[in-house]
């Protein structure tokens, strides 16, 4: 049985050549994505806790079976989200759209209000309700690219990757979101 | 509760899923560089074709001139070679699109660089002279060919316009016969004032075009005549002979005769 310090100090590259080998060295590279997944599934998505869950399974499933399709000059953190983000917009029609707010960590708080010249007398609490109420409201391919910046910090290189799509076309996204997201913003709160 | 990795590996053992084999991966990926390699190659014979085509079509015909130009020009233009050109194109801006990392490019760097590399290989397929066999070839070989494919037919397919095509079949007094595309018989009327492009031949069996003017059911007043193909091509020396590899316009076979005195000839260059 595999313990997990073995995996720890491993590349996800060199856990995917193990698993290649050896199939339990799958769980390590799940592990170590899983938390990251669940949360990215729930941000694009409208899905409940436990849809996000299913899909991810089978993100994990289409990850195993495709392993050998891996090309090594991607970085396996772009591929895995890359399958993700498919394979959220393919089950996007199954899910009852419902509306949800974004989780959202005192970091994140940090680099949105940063970014977008919040006031900064607004409490965090209140920040991340309203971060939460712009982003329900924006293009769902604006929405994804700020999450994919801003909260689960990408590069546009990395975004690029995920999206499949240029860095040309994943910087003029980028803009026009933050500049979605200003307009939907309440006039009082932005500086 | 089991979290969604514990459940995958269970579902992983139970079902005995496995990776897919590399193999297959590989073949897909050199499946789509062969597709991208054969479409660069036909994309660059159909467009040699086009700018042989295009280069061999009498473009200075007066009577097309005028109001009419448009419509020559339409009738003119090598159709069906340009949409296949397309197609091409299309194919391996799909296929650079998405292989690799293609995506990473703007959409118009990959769209020009497709369409500038299958240009560049079109130009050397058609310096290599690649063009005019294939052509003769398809001619040779495939009866839709020429309908379809060679726009200049049905150009010079319009009598009751001015223009007429076809092979000459023997000398008369006053004039010729041809043999139109459609296997009619025509008699053309050639006087003094007809004008005989400087490289045409009057060779029983040489392709040629009319210009002039319906004056019966089947005779025709010529006021010019000019080659088929212009002799050495429309961009490489060394055109055809008739009645060697040029294209059967459905005329008996059979030997070369010799050359023919020209009947009342006004050869102006």
């Amino acid at each position: 049985m595999l313990i997990n310090t073995d995996c720890a100090e491993k590349s996800d590259s060199e856990l995917v050549a193990l698993t290649l080998e050896e199939q339990s060295y799958f769980k390590c590279l799940m592990d170590r994505y899983e938390p990251k997944l669940k949360r990215y599934i729930l941000r694009i998505s409208n899905v409940s806790l436990e849809e996000a869950e299913d899909i991810l399974q089978d993100v994990f499933l289409k990850v195993y079976k495709n392993l050998n399709g891996f090309d090594a000059d991607l970085k396996f953190s772009s591929w895995i989200y890359r399958i993700t983000h498919n394979e959220v917009i393919s089950q996007h029609r199954k899910a009852q759209a419902r509306p949800r707010l974004t989780e959202i960590s005192e970091d994140i708080i940090k680099n949105i209000r940063s970014e977008f010249n919040l006031e900064a007398e607004i409490h965090n609490t209140h920040l991340a309700t309203l971060i939460s109420a712009a982003l329900d409201n924006l293009k769902p391919v604006h929405r994804e690219v700020l999450i994919l910046k801003f909260f689960e910090e990408k590069s546009y290189e990395e975004i690029s990757d995920i999206l499949k799509k240029s860095t040309g076309t994943v910087a003029t996204l980028i803009r026009s979101a933050k500049k979605e997201f200003k307009e939907k913003w309440p006039k009082d709160n932005l500086v | 509760m089991n979290s969604a990795s514990e459940k995958t590996l269970e579902k992983i053992e139970q079902e005995k899923i496995t990776p897919t084999a590399r193999w297959r991966f590989l073949a897909k990926r050199y499946s789509a560089w062969t597709l991208t390699a054969v479409s660069l190659i036909f994309g660059a014979l159909a467009f040699s074709l086009i700018l042989y085509l295009i280069g061999s079509q009498n473009w200075n015909v007066r009577q097309a001139m005028g109001s009419e130009w448009l419509r020559w020009v339409f009738l003119s233009l090598p159709l069906a070679w340009i949409v296949f050109f397309i197609l091409f194109v299309l194919v391996i801006y799909y296929n650079i699109r998405h292989f690799k990392r293609g995506y990473r490019y703007p959409t118009y760097l990959v769209a020009t660089s497709a369409l500038v590399t299958v240009i560049f290989f079109g130009v050397i397929a058609a310096d290599l002279g690649l063009h005019q066999k294939i052509h003769d070839l398809f001619s040779a070989h495939l009866p839709f060919y020429q309908r379809v494919f060679d726009d200049r037919v049905n150009a010079w397919d319009r009598p009751g316009e001015g223009f007429l095509a076809g092979r000459i079949e023997n000398q008369v007094a006053g004039g010729f016969d041809l043999r139109d595309f459609l296997n009619h018989e025509w008699l053309i009327k050639t006087d003094n004032s007809t004008e005989w492009e400087g490289s045409v031949k009057f060779i029983v069996g040489e392709p040629v075009k009319v210009v002039g003017h319906k004056i019966g059911q089947a005779s025709f007043q010529a006021v010019e005549i000019r080659p088929w193909e212009r002799r050495g091509g429309a961009l490489r020396p060394g055109g055809p002979e008739p009645g060697t590899d040029t294209p059967d316009f459905s005329l008996p076979g059979g030997p070369i005769p010799p050359i023919l005195p020209l009947p009342s000839l006004n050869i102006n260059n």
